[in-house]
């Protein structure tokens, strides 16, 4: 019961806190803080129910808590939601980030406030929802049900001028999201029709359909149609299109919430379905997997290099990390994998700093274009010592996360392909490049015009300190992340192989 | 011929139709009173919904050679009636403020629809061909029954040719199926089908072949809809929720129907043929829907693509026959309510503004002065768009487990680049209701619901929105009714 809390406790929020709107501008955002922090108390509360030592346990869809009711039985398809060490991570640091989405948020949407916080916590319960689904039809169901809120997050409250522009980009990313979708459904019916066919039995549960063993054929096509699905999302190249657009056009707090908790659906779902659901298509599709990682490394770097506009660098070097992700989920190695955890959530929160520092430049200075900038360092308080330490952070720093990450997927990646991650390692080289050159850019070096001396104010000044806490916590302490979501992650690895080696005999 | 009693019960709901009707006809003739009219017309409409409960009972059952009724029937005949009421209340507010004769249009409405539950239950061509006709010549009339109207008379004329051409076709099919078979009822197709030689064969499939084609011009599917965007302009939205659901809701039964009885033929050329037509209208229904600015217009391709959707049932009608009725049914059903709330709010706005409010951008910023009403327009569209959450979804759903399950791939892949592009042409009407009211006409406070006129339409659109809702989220009980109807 206590997991249904989860979706119930965000969804009502986003209700009340529309409907309050009529009363006083100021209560949805309260309405909605309150609800997230009542999400993450009863996340906590499961985490501490739960003891996550490091005791192995030898199967693998090993949930802690689990949550079922039937829902449409004619199709087999029920309510179907669970947690383990993976998960509960995930929605600890989604509902956190999405705390600081909030504050920052806080005096920044001065139009429409209720309808902002509404479509805010629709995408947090549909993102929580998607961290929890073990039925693969809910799953889908809640990967559908984030785009309208988010379409409406970026279309009404962006920052650009020229409306006609920022309504295309918003269709952009609702095509490509739909495209996504459209794909993810066919292949999980294909999936869920194939066992059918072979058991008689229609069901969409995670835990019957992983232990079926279908025709490689059919296989390797269903696994594509997830990882297209999920690479649309994540993105990797060829498939990233939307994101920098998106990035630009759409307001920081919006950023926020797409490019740190959106964006991290996709890797959790390559590693939780792709992984495990379809071994053997995997293990041969792994290869294309990491060229695919390897050039939106290089690609992401390349091009963020080139970049004049400063959220639309930090897309692209998002994109770049992304491929680093995808290269350590498919290198079938557990301590890659437990670097792509540490990843995820350090990528999440370096970036989601320089979002926010970024948005606080525009606010400031009205432009987010590097070439306008310049030698900010003496205009500004706090604010350029805050983002060299993100940039270097994001540049992979011993002592922040994001080492930590970069360094286990790298050092995993070697025992089983030693020359992607060699060509990985030269990637983090032009990921410097670029984070410098964008410090020196805006901050250092002669101004090219005069700004005022601005302050930052102190709850700005709070939420980045909380994101380095967290930051240099991930970097010191690791061990925390990964003691909690080792037995999952060790187990989706030993499935993986496991199902690999049976097929080979 | 005897009829019993049991055939007799069988028949109350048309009987009980047929009564209303005579009592408008007397009660025009003696004394004009719209208002007596209109509520004796929906009352009885209410009653012959609740008559199908007899049915039920009784079903299935054969009245005569012409008629035949079975569970499927009882719930088409259900979704037609709610269509009519759902007509009859929103016309009301409209009909108080046309200048003249008010009470025929009641009549029409009466007439087509008893001309819509009486195809739908025939089984026999002779039945088949008057029922169609009894329900399309009143549309005529309807269309063009607000003729002070813009575009009104043209409309009319263009379906009035059409429709004739189309009734032309119908007739001409039944007399070469009639030339071989030499009996009109439709099962003997199939048993003719199954001891007749080749040539003879080719008679028969081209006679099937015009008969289709007569039910794809009503339905209008891609070779054959040209008609229907400017017919879809100049209607009236009242008219149009009625002929767009009414029409297009029985047309499909009969399809179905007959369809179901010539499954002997394994033709080849005819199921190329058809899914020829299911793809087109699909892609096309919604490419041309991307550049309509009039709402009407925009309603008219995005129901070629609709009913382009669910022409994928029929592809597989022949294997699975229990389940393509199921996803048929439940389609049907997400299409009836969207229909009626998107037109009711269309029809609602422009009576409150005594003019036809139908341009999308005149739309713009709805949400902020009427967030009730837009937010039915909303959901209703993301249903139509076939978004989670809504019944439009689970419509979906089942066309694409279909799809899957009998590896229609070519037919799979179109269905999903229409349906993206269906997404395309919803977002820019959604989108638009988002905006900053600029315009000067829906900007301001609209206090639709102060008025006791509007009341019951906007009942119904509520209703029919929590419906979309409360179905697309927990689709169980219509599954499980549809089911029911099934075993009957």
């Amino acid at each position: 019961m206590l997991l249904s809390l989860l979706i119930i406790i965000p969804f009502f929020s986003s209700f009340l806190s529309f409907f309050s709107y009529k009363l006083n501008k100021n209560i949805p955002r309260w309405i909605a803080l309150t609800g997230i922090l009542f999400t993450l108390l009863v996340i906590i509360q499961i985490f501490l129910e739960k003891n996550y030592y490091f005791v192995p346990v030898l199967h693998y869809p090993n949930w802690d808590y689990q949550f079922k009711i039937p829902w449409i039985p004619q199709f087999g398809i029920e309510f179907n939601i669970a947690i383990d060490g993976f998960s509960i991570i995930m929605l600890i640091f989604s509902s956190f980030l999405s705390i600081i989405a909030i504050i920052s948020s806080w005096n920044e949407i001065k139009q429409n406030e209720g309808f902002f916080y509404f479509n805010f916590m629709l995408v947090l319960t549909s993102i929580i929802g998607v961290f929890i689904a073990v039925d693969l039809f809910l799953f889908f169901f809640f990967w559908e049900i984030m785009l309208i809120p988010m379409y409406f997050l970026i279309s009404l409250w962006s920052n650009e001028i020229q409306k006609e522009k920022r309504y295309s980009v918003a269709n952009k990313f609702f095509i490509y999201g739909q495209i996504s979708g459209l794909i993810l459904l066919s292949s999980i019916l294909l999936l869920v029709f194939n066992y059918y066919q072979d058991t008689n039995i229609l069901t969409f549960n995670y835990n019957l359909l992983l232990d079926h063993s279908i025709n490689k054929y059919i296989e390797y096509v269903i696994m594509l149609g997830f990882f297209l699905a999920f690479s649309i999302k994540m993105p990797i190249v060829p498939f990233h299109g939307w994101l920098p657009d998106i990035h630009t056009k759409s307001s920081y707090c919006g950023t926020v919430e797409i490019i740190c908790v959106l964006l991290k659906t996709a890797p959790y779902a390559l590693l939780r379905y792709n992984l495990v659901l379809f071994p053997y298509s995997t293990e041969k599709f792994a290869p294309i997997a990491m060229y695919l990682g390897i050039i939106s490394i290089f690609y992401g770097a390349w091009l963020a290099f080139s970049q004049t506009n400063i959220k639309k660098l930090i897309a692209y070097s998002s994109i770049s990390h992304m491929g680093l992700i995808l290269i350590g989920i498919y290198s079938n190695n557990e301590i890659a994998l437990q670097g792509v955890v540490i990843q995820m959530l350090s990528n999440s929160i370096s970036t989601a700093a320089l979002c926010i520092i970024s948005g606080q430049l525009y606010k400031r200075l009205k432009t987010q274009d590097v070439r306008q900038m310049g030698g900010l360092w003496s205009y500004i308080y706090w604010i350029p010592g805050f983002s060299l330490f993100f940039a270097l952070a994001n540049l992979g720093v011993p002592g922040t996360g994001n080492f930590i990450g970069e360094f286990l997927i790298l050092s995993g990646m070697f025992q089983t392909f030693p020359f992607i991650s060699v060509f990985a390692t030269i990637g983090i080289v032009f990921s410097s490049i670029y984070s410098l050159n964008f410090i020196q850019k805006i901050f250092y070096g002669s101004s090219k015009k005069k700004f005022p001396i601005f302050f930052v104010n102190k709850q700005e000044l709070w939420i980045i300190i909380v994101l380095i806490f967290m930051l240099i916590f991930l970097g010191l302490n690791p061990q925390r992340i990964i003691n909690t979501s080792y037995n999952s992650i060790h187990n989706i690895q030993k499935k993986f192989n496991n199902s690999i080696s049976k097929i080979r005999l | 011929m005897i009829i019993n009693i049991q055939q007799l019960t069988a028949f109350l709901p048309f009987f009980i139709v047929i009564f209303s009707l005579t009592t408008v006809i007397l009660s025009i003739s003696y004394s004009r009173n719209h208002f007596f009219t209109a509520v004796f017309v929906i009352l009885s409409f209410i009653a012959v919904f609740f008559s199908l409960f007899f049915l039920t009972s009784q079903v299935p059952l054969d009245v005569g050679i012409l008629f035949h009724i079975d569970g499927y029937s009882i719930f088409y005949i259900g979704m037609i009636i709610i269509a009519s009421i759902s007509t009859c209340v929103f016309s009301y507010p409209s009909l108080v403020r046309y200048p003249y004769n008010k009470e025929e249009f009641y009549l029409l409405i009466l007439i087509s629809n008893l001309g819509a539950i009486l195809s739908i239950v025939s089984n026999h061509m002779s039945s088949l061909f008057i029922n169609i006709e009894i329900m399309s010549i009143p549309m005529f009339g309807l269309i063009a029954y607000f003729n002070n109207k813009k575009h009104s008379l043209e409309s009319a004329f263009k379906y009035v040719i059409l429709s004739s051409i189309a009734s032309s076709f119908l007739l001409l099919g039944i007399s070469w199926v009639y030339s071989i078979s030499g009996n009109l009822s439709f099962s003997s197709i199939n048993h003719v089908l199954n001891i007749i030689s080749l040539n003879e064969k080719l008679v028969v499939v081209f006679g099937i072949i015009m008969i289709l084609i007569s039910l794809f011009f009503k339905l209008s599917i891609v070779p054959f809809h040209l008609w229907t965007p400017d017919v879809y302009q100049g209607t009236p939205s009242v008219v149009l929720s009625f002929f767009s659901t009414v029409g297009k809701i029985s047309t499909f039964g009969i399809l179905l129907h007959f369809l179901s009885h010539i499954s002997s033929l394994n033709n080849n050329i005819l199921y190329f043929l058809l899914s020829l037509i299911t793809i087109f209208s699909m892609l096309i229904g919604n490419l041309m829907a991307l550049f309509q600015n009039n709402l009407k217009r925009f309603f008219g391709y995005s129901s070629i693509s609709q009913l382009g959707y669910l022409f994928v049932v029929l592809l597989v009608s022949k294997n699975n026959y229990l389940l393509s009725l199921e996803a048929s049914s439940i389609y049907l059903c997400g299409y009836l309510f969207s229909n009626i709330a998107y037109f009711g709010i269309i029809n609602l706005v422009s009576n409150f503004y005594n003019n036809s409010v139908n341009s999308i951008s005149s739309y713009k910023g709805f949400f902020w002065s009427e967030p009730g009403l837009s937010s039915i327009l909303t959901l209703v569209l993301l249903s139509l768009a076939g978004f989670p959450m809504t019944l439009g979804f689970i419509g979906k759903f089942y066309i694409l487990s279909i799809i899957i399950k009998e590896h229609l791939w070519i037919v799979g892949i179109s269905f999903l680049v229409s349906t993206i592009l269906g997404f395309y042409c919803y977002l820019r009407i959604i989108i638009n209701l988002y905006l900053d009211p600029s315009n000067i006409l829906l900007g301001q406070k609209l206090n639709i619901f102060k008025n006791w006129l509007y009341a019951p339409s906007a009942i119904i659109i509520f209703f029919s929105a929590m419906i979309i809702l409360i179905l697309g989220v927990y689709p169980n009980p219509l599954i499980n009714f549809i089911k029911l109807m099934s075993f009957l």
